[in-house]
């Protein structure tokens, strides 16, 4: 039988009466010393996307080693992200078991549904050093997706929905979300919409345009104001439709293989949620060096992306001290290089000293995306949740799938 | 072994080979009912009502059909048309090599190499412009992404059917076929005779358990179809994928369903398979 006992180790070492979940409270009650002292020497687990080489090459290249030689913590990382983390999260709750991962970069939907199932650990904001430099008076980081962050999550970037264009095909690309139909029209093929996240948000963007008030999408959702103004998205995309690449026969289930058929120049246009991925994109040659950026008028979404902490993480200190190190002045300017990431800072720059301040407004600047206070204007607030989730579902019923879209 | 230690290994094979499937499937009947999963909310069949509504489900069952029954039905012609027509070829370097490199090659990295090769900004169809024969790269015909699921059938194909030949050669050996061909063709009759009446039946009757398994395993295929298929229709495997991968936690029961009837679909297709294969055998022997 001995021989045999290998086969359940794995199950033996997850029920380590030594590695259990403890209440928040027994975490949130301490100190921040007493934290730092408890982190020391652990493992940190940490979800998210794992998407894109220069992210992943910045969590592994430097804020890997950094949080290992500033506290001697190891940061361990795996891909999840969205429903597929939610999901995980809450079998485990569900199992009683303390959970696999400590860490978690979310936002939106993803934040609002862990809330629903109560996997996030907190309110914890307040307890780390550095959350006095983050823009919490900013609405653009403090309320995600039309939900207040309440100290549950930590924001961690700001980025800004954009087109991408090849300003060697196109000479003049529409200004606007008005313009767009006409332009669609005159230049068949060029055009399509990811069936994915960066989709969505175009297709929110260019909703609330249709509307002319974008205020009519703040707050809870309005089914009467969906219905409405989805409508009228509808109608306008299917007109467009037989203009779009492969005649709006097909759409591109991922972002990447839409940043590929415009590299290949197969297609003028891609998107993207980071108002600097074309300067990074350029850099790294996979655009074309005529590759720009700019928002249409009226504008589009921008957002925050967060951390949070499980609510069973085995590692909770750790995951704190990571956190708490991932919003310094040091790891968000290093971020910020659209070399690195591009990827916008949470902190709010004033509240810094005028030498790290000095050291954000030099940056490399941005050569083929808007500059930021340019585009800051035309910043539209994220709407709750349930507008991203009926435009996935609807955009399937009635573009994709071709069903008659109900009279508004 | 003792027995003891045999009945060990029984119950921990029968765990993992059966438990652990039906386990899924008793959780998936389960989410479909609102009973477990993130949002349970208790009984409810409003799952099932919906599904009456959604013909996503039912399109993707018609369209998987459709790609397992022409991946299988053009890989079994190609080899048999290899085994039969050209046992020599077979038989001299490099056919016999060339026929594992497919083998080797994981199908995301198949339908990728296919992705670049075809796709309207691939080789083919830039060199197809330079050449002049098209007047632009979009002009290229589609063999990706295209309505009829040609990529997906042509990457299925071309891991499908040097497998196929492979397993064919192997039983027209053992079975001696090449020493049946001598006889008949001594009694008189045509090669095509020999063909049709004794070789393709010996060969496909030996061969219907691995045909049926590869036809099952092209209607449960998940990368291919995700690279080099459309958004709609989808194959069963991306459709579920899709659902089960949505923003809204609502769907996942949906998901659940569509998961546990594809499931259940699938072991009534493989029993009623068994159960006609059975039937022949016994009124051949």
């Amino acid at each position: 039988m001995k021989k045999y006992l290998f086969l359940f180790l794995p199950f033996l070492s997850a029920c380590n009466p030594t590695d259990k979940a403890r209440e928040p409270q027994q975490v949130l009650t301490q100190t921040w010393p007493q934290i730092e002292a408890a982190a020391k020497g652990q493992t940190v687990s940490m979800l998210m996307w794992m998407g894109d080489p220069l992210i992943n090459r910045y969590m592994s290249t430097y804020v890997k080693p950094e949080l290992q030689r500033r506290y001697g913590i190891e940061l361990e990382i795996a891909a999840s992200q969205g429903a597929q983390l939610v999901q995980t999260l809450a079998a485990e709750q569900q199992a009683g078991q303390p959970s696999e991962a400590d860490l978690v970069w979310i936002n939106g939907e993803t934040f609002y549904q862990l809330r629903q199932v109560d996997a996030l650990l907190g309110p914890f904001v307040d307890k780390l050093p550095n959350a006095q430099l983050l823009d919490l008076q900013n609405p653009f980081i403090n309320t995600d997706f039309q939900q207040p962050v309440a100290g549950m999550e930590a924001p961690w970037g700001n980025v800004q929905f954009n087109f991408i264009y090849d300003s060697a095909r196109v000479a003049r690309p529409p200004r606007s979300f008005a313009e767009l139909p006409a332009f669609v029209q005159a230049h068949p093929g060029q055009f399509t919409i990811p069936n994915e996240f960066t989709g969505m948000t175009l297709l929110k963007s260019w909703m609330m345009a249709l509307s002319g008030k974008p205020e009519l999408f703040r707050g809870k959702f309005d089914e009467a104001v969906y219905r409405k103004w989805s409508g009228a998205l509808w109608r306008q995309i299917n007109t467009s439709r037989p203009y779009f690449w492969k005649q709006g026969q097909t759409f591109p289930e991922q972002l990447a293989p839409l940043h590929q058929l415009f590299a290949n120049g197969e297609v003028a246009f891609t998107f993207s949620n980071n108002d600097a991925e074309v300067d990074n994109k350029v850099n790294q040659k996979v655009f074309p060096a005529t590759a720009r950026a700019y928002v249409p008028l009226p504008g589009t979404i921008q957002n925050s992306h967060y951390l949070g902490v499980v609510r069973g993480a085995r590692h909770p200190e750790a995951a704190l001290v990571a956190i708490n190190f991932l919003i310094s002045p040091e790891a968000q300017l290093r971020k910020m290089d659209p070399n690195v990431w591009g990827d916008h800072t949470v902190l709010n720059l004033q509240a810094l000293p005028a030498a790290q301040r000095q050291q954000f407004e030099q940056l490399p600047s941005r050569r083929y995306a808007p500059r930021r206070q340019n585009i800051q204007g035309q910043a539209l607030m994220e709407p709750d949740p349930e507008y991203m989730t009926r435009l996935f579902k609807d955009f399937r019923t009635y573009v994709i799938e071709k069903q008659p879209v109900p009279a508004g | 072994m003792k027995p003891a230690n045999r009945s060990w290994l029984l119950l921990m094979y029968a765990l993992l080979v059966a438990g652990l499937p039906l386990a899924g499937l008793g959780y998936a009947a389960l989410g479909s009912v609102g009973v477990v999963g993130p949002l349970a909310t208790g009984f409810t069949g409003q799952h099932w009502q919906a599904l009456l509504h959604d013909t996503g489900l039912l399109y993707a069952a018609l369209y998987s059909l459709w790609i397992a029954t022409a991946v299988v039905g053009v890989s079994v012609a190609l080899a048999l048309g290899l085994v039969l027509h050209a046992q020599r070829t077979l038989r001299r370097w490099p056919l016999p090599g060339l026929l594992y490199v497919p083998l080797i090659m994981p199908a995301l990295v198949v339908a990728f190499y296919l992705f670049q090769l075809l796709s309207g900004a691939g080789w083919l169809s830039r060199i197809s412009f330079r050449l002049g024969l098209t007047g632009s790269p979009e002009a290229f015909p589609e063999l990706v992404q295209d309505a009829a699921g040609l990529g997906i059938i042509l990457a299925h194909v071309l891991l499908l059917f040097p497998f196929l030949t492979l397993l064919l050669q192997t039983i027209y050996h053992e079975s001696r076929l090449d020493d049946y061909r001598q006889l008949t063709l001594t009694l008189g009759a045509r090669p095509g005779q020999f063909r049709w009446r004794v070789a393709v039946p010996m060969l496909l009757r030996r061969a219907a358990p691995t045909l049926l398994l590869s036809f099952i395993a092209t209607l449960g295929a998940y990368d291919i179809p995700l690279l080099l298929g459309r958004p709609y229709p989808q194959m069963l495997s991306v459709y579920i994928a899709t659902r089960l991968q949505r923003f809204d936690l609502r769907e996942l029961p949906g998901a659940y369903l569509a998961g546990f009837l594809v499931a259940v679909g699938l072991l009534l297709l493989i029993a009623l398979l068994l159960r006609v294969l059975r039937v022949a055998q016994a009124e051949r022997s």
